[in-house]
């Protein structure tokens, strides 16, 4: 699993972080990811070459292992986006 | 040598952009090249291959013996292009033909903080108004019926440049229209952006939010997918106008009284 950063572009529009992905015609924003802090932060982790548990570990340091679950989810949710999108290869 | 500029078409601004157009036989796209994108009916084909872009085209848009094309653009060097053009063809035809035109446009405006949009392009009252929609959404029916108030006023009915200076947005004709032949060479500051949708019953305008007009927005603009630093040009620009403009969700009946029910909207809003 590996970042594509020549597939994408990050860009703050409207207020918000989203990706664009490059080589497709966007159609609306259903195309695009708009990114929340926890995402934000994946990409980042992502882009630190760390691999899906090495990031859920992370994400359970910074919070709590009460949401231990909903960090899984959450992080299996964005992964599966990203790959959707094509930035991941 | 062909010299282009965004504003020469309005303007008496010198050119900055230049087509070198060659008719003879080139070498087409081979596979060492990476193709990005490619469009459905095979109209065009785009590829990137040592820091310069290749079009290669299939057809002339509006011609009826169709011939090839090769657009070559230097990553580095945007001001210049060179165009290759089949020298075995029935009749020279011009060489910026749809699509190549187009494409040299879209990289022109996204270079200049510009957009290219779907839209029609009216000044009401001194006032610049965008009427945005895909095909079939009314922006020739929209300027049909202001027309019959001053046809003087139609900058264009199919696409319309946008561009930035000094903090404002602007708006201009392109060499593309739609139903209606109008060649205006006015350049007005934007007013408000409305959003087509046709209505039998009533007028209605609509104010919305930042994502639903990114969302309508995105489908009505001319941009480059394949190239960071132009489409990073071009977002910018379009975050820029959702701050700085008013868009609006416009249903609109056809009927004369458009011109009256517009006019009184802009009157009340609180515009400068």
């Amino acid at each position: 699993m590996k970042i594509d950063n020549d597939n994408f572009i990050v860009r703050k529009i409207a207020g918000k972080d989203i990706i664009i992905p490059l080589h497709n015609k966007i159609r609306n924003v259903k195309n695009l990811f708009i990114l929340d802090e926890t995402s934000k932060l994946i990409l980042d982790l992502l882009n630190k070459n760390k691999n899906e548990s090495e990031i859920i570990k992370e994400l359970i340091s910074k919070h709590s292992n009460k949401y231990q679950k909903q960090i899984k989810v959450g992080v299996k949710t964005a992964i599966k986006e990203f790959k959707r999108i094509g930035i991941i290869i | 040598m062909v010299p282009l500029d965004l504003l020469q078409y309005v303007t008496n601004e010198k050119p900055k952009y230049y087509v070198d157009v060659y008719f003879k036989t080139f070498k087409k796209p081979n596979k060492n090249m990476k193709k990005i994108e490619s469009e459905k009916k095979s109209t065009f084909q785009h590829f990137r291959y040592n820091e310069k872009y290749y079009y290669y085209i299939r057809t002339g848009g509006t011609s009826h013996c169709p011939y090839e094309r090769l657009l070559v653009m230097n990553k580095k060097k945007t001001n210049k292009f060179r165009l290759y053009v089949d020298e075995n063809i029935f009749r020279k035809p011009w060489p910026l033909d749809y699509p190549a035109i187009n494409k040299i446009f879209r990289t022109m405006a996204s270079e200049n903080n510009g957009l290219l949009v779907h839209a029609s392009g009216y000044v009401l009252n001194k006032k610049g108004l965008l009427f945005v929609g895909q095909s079939g959404a009314g922006k020739s029916t929209v300027a049909k019926l202001l027309i019959k108030k001053n046809i003087k006023n139609l900058l264009n009915d199919e696409r319309i440049y946008i561009f930035k200076k000094k903090d404002k947005f602007y708006m201009c004709s392109t060499p593309w229209n739609g139903e209606v032949v109008v060649k205006n060479k006015k350049i007005c500051p934007i007013h408000s952006i409305f959003f087509l949708k046709k209505n039998k019953e009533k007028f209605y305008i609509k104010k919305l939010n930042k994502l639903e007009i990114l969302n309508r927005l995105l489908n009505q603009l001319f941009i480059d997918y394949h190239d960071k630093k132009i489409i990073s040009c071009e977002f910018d620009t379009v975050d820029k106008m959702l701050n700085k403009l008013k868009f609006y969700d416009f249903h609109f009946k056809r009927e004369d009284s458009i011109v009256d029910y517009l006019e009184k909207f802009i009157s009340q809003s609180n515009l400068p």
